[in-house]
């Protein structure tokens, strides 16, 4: 997985946050496929460090880096979105 | 694995210094310096007691803690020490919570000798198998309990209730005194052994789960209640990359160890059981 893009949008960056989910290989609470944007990361079954493996795999797709404090106030889908596009735009 | 004569010395002092300092500075008496007077009957609520009874339930198991860590520890001076300590610590929470259940009538002695029952008709058996991933488990836990109580310190305190702010505030700075003394082993295990250390936390974080799940009853249903658990967002922020930290370490190194014990695990024979038993026991 690696996208090359520094202006996805919000559901190619869900597409991504799936594609991560799954190559994590974290077990969730859902089927990846039905992880929507208002999902908080609780509801998809997401711990503290399902949500960092699901990290480390979009900065390596993204070729960005999450700064640790921003990471660990990350608890939805939504909040993940802002992370990476603020992410991206830094490194754009 | 048998730890370096240095690194026994280490720990020793890491020990002296956890020692002087609960010695110095942390003693207390969970009858004389917890103001039971204060007691509000107005302010009690059933929030309030399962949150207690819960953390009561959890702090029930200091026999298997202590025997189980003995076993770990004991040609250890400092960690088999501190293993002492903490359970005489440990204990003291379990009994200030109980007391704290009857005396304020949350509630009545025979609701808490059933629930105790229950709780003692299990055991807690250890999570990891050595004794350097039981460090790896107690710098977490213990992070994980002080935030825990902490947070419920802080609650009291907002609510006027003096009574529970005072318990809360000495267990929760027992459990961050224990949070300290298991992350200055880490670091001296690190510096002793640094890709072992790392591979062994690397394990511990991808397994880790707190000790009442599985053994408190209705635990899930208990997590529900505000205040009994925390969010993998505060463990994040506040157990697991302070930790990181302290042993100059990164999540990416951490992930990429973790990667590499699955790719091993998955060319690796599965461990049969007896075999597994026979590492624990020894």
């Amino acid at each position: 997985m690696k996208a090359s893009s520094s202006a996805l949008d919000a559901t190619e960056i869900l597409d991504l946050i799936r594609e991560a989910i799954r190559a994590a290989m974290v077990p969730t609470r859902v089927p990846v496929d039905e992880v929507r944007t208002g999902a908080t990361l609780a509801e998809i079954g997401l711990d503290s460090m399902g949500a960092v493996e699901v990290a480390a795999r979009l900065e390596e797709a993204l070729g960005i880096r999450f700064p640790d404090d921003q990471l660990a106030r990350v608890s939805s889908v939504e909040d993940l979105i802002a992370i990476v596009q603020r992410q991206l735009r830094i490194g754009a | 694995m048998a730890a370096t004569a240095a690194l026994r010395e280490k720990i020793y002092r890491a020990y002296m210094d956890f020692f002087d300092g609960a010695e110095k500075k942390r003693r207390w008496n969970p009858f004389h310096d917890i103001p039971w007077d204060r007691h509000d009957p107005a302010r009690n609520s059933e929030d309030k007691a399962v949150c207690v009874e819960t953390f009561c339930g959890v702090e029930l198991y200091v026999p298997d803690y202590t025997s189980n860590g003995f076993q770990l520890t004991r040609e250890i001076f400092g960690q088999a020490w501190f293993q002492a300590n903490w359970g005489y610590e440990e204990s003291k929470h379990a009994l200030v919570f109980r007391e704290y259940l009857t005396r304020t009538g949350h509630r009545t002695a025979e609701q808490y000798l059933a629930f105790e029952e229950k709780i003692l008709g299990r055991t807690w058996n250890l999570p990891f198998r050595t004794r350097r991933q039981m460090t790896c488990y107690g710098a977490l836990q213990e992070v994980a309990t002080y935030l825990i109580y902490r947070a419920q310190r802080d609650r009291a305190r907002a609510e006027g209730d003096a009574l529970l702010e005072a318990i809360y505030y000495y267990v929760s700075r027992d459990e961050a005194a224990h949070m300290g003394f298991y992350r200055e082993v880490l670091l001296l295990e690190a510096e002793d052994d640094r890709p072992g250390t790392l591979a062994d936390l690397a394990h511990v974080l991808m397994h880790f789960r707190m000790p009442g799940v599985g053994l408190v009853p209705e635990y899930e249903a208990r997590l529900a209640t505000s205040g009994v658990g925390i969010t993998p967002q505060q463990f994040l922020e506040f157990g697991i990359f302070p930790t990181l930290r302290k042993l100059g370490t990164s999540r990416s190194e951490l992930l990429a160890i973790r990667r590499a014990q699955l790719a091993s695990e998955e060319t690796r024979p599965p461990v049969r059981e007896d075999v597994a038993t026979a590492v624990t026991a020894g």
